[in-house]
């Protein structure tokens, strides 16, 4: 007879792995890095191939859930690189990692909520007025991607709503971000049939038709291939490696952070064992698969040349467009529909509240977390009694999003130099994670037991191989982005950042520590501590 | 509040030294799981179907869950701060540091291979859950250890059925059943693996007479009249997965 081995009563959290799957994919939504990154490459790194960029973005990705999900496994706590990395080295280095993820996150939500605006709702209104004919759609469009205004009250109203969302408890939360997950699948699996029915000569035809009202030429498709040629953009260059590595890193941004799940893992289910993962390699892997198909798709029925020409055009003065050449806006065309228009519009949308739920929630568990340990006050750590979502978290969260907003769209020069630093800085989170795991079985051994798995591989154990080749292939990623001048990091300026960012988290834990310790609670010991779940 | 008394190391003695103390404090709080069927049934106590313990398992009340934690604070536990504070609405942890023994407590519901509601059953009886809730909390679990399975032997070998709680409330049981498809598919599916256990257990006098007992619930939650609900989930059967499987926090 079957006599099962379980020694616990046993638990389920709140969280299941579908949600926690859709979770990591929201991190960095596909439809809207397809959009706006990947493809970028392609004109900016002449060469560069994206299809070694996927499979080595993939590669990273692969060891980040080995890496993390087992770690995770080991402390399945809330606040993520936080709790990891200050369990397991030291707190004021847990704090200090979390002050560079952290910053980067709330410079995140104040860009998504901007992108909302400026690269969801702007350019999708205004490529449906261009293909529907609505002058006035495109006008609303062009007023909703420039006018301030619009951007702080709408970006603001996202940050809001995400908020509210959260303040509600996991079930809503959950419910609803599934929901907006499915619409951009949907959006996606659109696309994809699109595409897939019309021929590369139906699309010319389609686009010659459709963009001769603008331009008032017969073969504009021929025409912006000329115009790249002529801005020095080469269409068709030879295979370099050289040009490969910082494709990779823009194709990474599609794929670094299928891991967010680590910052509520105190509440999802199956946290003990390999779920995180197998959801956090199966978020990355669905990404690539998308982008691979789609990018096939892309080159196929828009023509290879073509749209390498339309991407590295779309920043210059012989684009001939108010929209900017988002697949979304090319499928529009090559359908030819104004319902598909408006579809594609509300699924592409979709992807930015999606990108703001994990967002705002990683910021809120960080502070929770810190509020917990002693580093914050501690109403920060209070949950309401009706949703258990800690409202005063949230409240803090939402606060610094909206100010830093404020500034985004106020002064959008200054706001993009330190932006382009945040995934940097969260590099250097990320390699501060992969070094912690490594140390996990030397440092907290009772912990490492109770992972997913104490296998060793020539005597090391798993994690540690993991959290040193991830720290390795990361690095790699941090100096081809400091390298790569296409890259837009300005070095001075970022280790400048880097330096304030180091200063004020150590200011921030021996201030707290002091006030602490003269209440006689001892910062250090509480925040070494892993409860014996 | 600071701890002034040491926890027992004898997990039933300690089980009910918390009950008696929250009785006297007028918390509402009880025994379950294993130490409660020690509680409750001398035969636990004895071989064959004596065993270790190795945690404490409580339940109480929303309301009363702040007092709860007063208390085991001031019994000498120590509670997981984040778990409690993220999931303290359905779930409480606290620790024992000088046994490494943990105590669960569940608040309202135990949510576990299925949700059974505990809040209205609470005050049922004194010190510990009814006899029923604490068959039902046993018989749910679908993937059944030989602990589960020797409480629920004692369960039935030192207590019979009846219709109210001085016993095995089986009306209760069929009641619940009758309206939760998923809940009566484990039920009969763990009490035939329990009798099968308990016929196949070396030295077991009581065998016989808990066999005869669990086919006897059986039959009863056979007969009672089913929801709508329970009649259109029994039509998809055993095709789509009717419970959840808790994982092991520790």
């Amino acid at each position: 007879m079957n006599v099962y081995a379980r020694k616990a009563t046993g638990l389920v959290r709140e969280v299941s792995p579908f949600s926690t799957f859709v979770f990591n994919m929201a991190g960095q939504p596909t439809s809207v890095l397809l959009a706006t990154s990947v493809f970028l490459a392609l004109a900016l790194f002449p060469g560069g191939s994206i299809w070694l960029g996927f499979a080595m973005a993939l590669g990273v990705a692969l060891v980040i859930s080995v890496c993390y999900g087992l770690f995770t496994s080991a402390i399945p706590r809330s606040g993520g690189d936080y709790v990891l990395v200050g369990r397991v080295t030291h707190p004021v280095i847990g704090l200090v990692s979390s002050f560079f993820w952290t910053s980067g996150v709330i410079l995140s939500i104040a860009f998504i909520a901007l992108a909302f605006v400026t690269v969801g709702l702007g350019p999708s209104l205004t490529a449906l007025g261009l293909v529907s004919g609505h002058e006035s759609l495109v006008t609303a469009g062009n007023d909703l991607a420039t006018s301030e205004g619009w951007q702080f009250g709408i970006g603001t109203a996202l940050i809001l709503g995400s908020a509210a969302l959260l303040a509600g408890g996991w079930r809503w939360t959950t419910r609803i971000m599934n929901g907006f997950w499915l619409l951009m699948m949907l959006g996606l699996a659109t696309v994809f049939l699109v595409l897939l029915f019309k021929s590369h000569a139906g699309f010319v035809h389609s686009f010659n038709q459709f963009a001769g009202s603008v331009t008032g030429e017969k073969d504009t498709y021929s025409s912006i291939v000329a115009s790249a040629h002529k801005e020095g953009i080469d269409t068709d260059p030879a295979f370099s490696m050289h040009n490969t590595w910082p494709t990779w890193a823009l194709i990474c941004s599609l794929t670094l952070f299928a891991w967010l799940s680590i910052y509520i893992s105190g509440e999802v289910r199956r946290a003990r064992d390999t779920t995180q993962i197998k959801v956090m390699a199966a978020a990355s892997t669905v990404h690539i698969a998308i982008a691979f198909v789609l990018a096939t798709l892309f080159f196929s029925t828009f023509g290879h040349d073509f749209f390498v020409a339309i991407n590295g055009l779309s920043e210059s003065e012989s684009y001939p467009f108010a929209a900017p050449p988002f697949y979304t806006f090319l499928t529009s065309i090559a359908g030819g529909s104004t319902l598909l228009s408006w579809w594609l519009l509300i699924t592409f949308a979709a992807a930015f509240p999606l990108l703001m739920i994990p967002n705002i929630t990683i910021a809120v568990r960080t502070l929770f977390a810190w509020a917990l340990d002693g580093l914050l006050p501690a109403r920060f750590a209070q949950v309401s009694s009706r949703t258990h979502a800690p409202h005063y978290a949230i409240g803090l969260t939402v606060i610094l999003s909206v100010a830093v907003l404020g500034w985004a769209v106020t002064n959008g020069e200054g706001f993009f130099s330190v932006l382009v630093e945040a995934v940097l800085v969260q590099l250097i989170a990320m390699i501060l994670i992969g070094v912690s795991a490594a140390l996990l079985p030397y440092r907290r051994p009772e912990a490492w037991r109770a992972s997913a798995t104490t296998r060793r591989l020539f005597g090391v154990p798993v994690i540690s191989i993991a959290g040193v080749l991830l720290a390795v292939l990361l690095a790699a990623v941090f100096y081809v982005y400091m390298l790569y001048e296409g890259l837009n990091i300005d070095r001075g300026h970022f280790f400048r950042d880097v330096a304030i960012l180091f200063v004020a988290s150590l200011l921030t834990f021996f201030a707290a520590r002091a006030a602490r310790l003269r209440q006689g609670v001892d910062v250090d010991k509480l925040a070494s501590e892993i409860p014996p779940e | 509040m600071g701890s002034n008394v040491e926890p027992l190391t004898d997990p039933v003695a300690e089980g009910r030294r918390i009950a008696e103390a929250a009785a006297e404090r007028e918390v509402t709080l009880r025994v379950l799981g294993g130490v409660a069927v020690a509680m409750l049934c001398p035969s636990s106590r004895r071989p064959p179907l004596a065993r270790e313990y190795a945690d404490i398992d409580l339940a109480t009340t929303a309301s009363a869950k702040d007092e709860v934690s007063g208390l085991l604070e001031s019994l000498g536990y120590r509670g997981d701060k984040e778990f409690n504070t993220l999931h303290g609405h359905r779930r409480l942890y606290f620790w024992d540091e000088v046994a490494q023994r943990q105590v669960d407590v569940f608040v309202d519901e135990a949510n576990l291979c299925h949700r059974i509601a505990l809040r209205r059953r609470l005050e049922s009886v004194p010190l510990t859950l009814s006899l029923a809730d604490l068959t039902v909390l046993k018989l749910q679990v679908v993937e059944t250890n030989e602990k589960d399975f020797l409480d629920i032997c004692a369960l039935f070998a030192d207590h019979d059925l009846t219709p109210n709680d001085s016993g095995v409330n089986s009306a209760y049981v069929a009641d619940l059943t009758a309206s939760d498809w998923g809940l009566w598919r484990t039920l009969s599916m763990v009490s035939e693996r329990s009798e099968q256990f308990a016929l196949e257990l070396p030295g077991f006098e009581a065998a016989e007479l808990v066999a005869e007992r669990l086919r006897l619930l059986r039959s009863e939650m056979e007969a009672a009249p089913k929801s709508r609900g329970w009649k259109l989930r029994a039509r998809i059967g055993d095709r789509k997965r009717w419970y959840e499987l808790p994982e092991e926090v520790r």
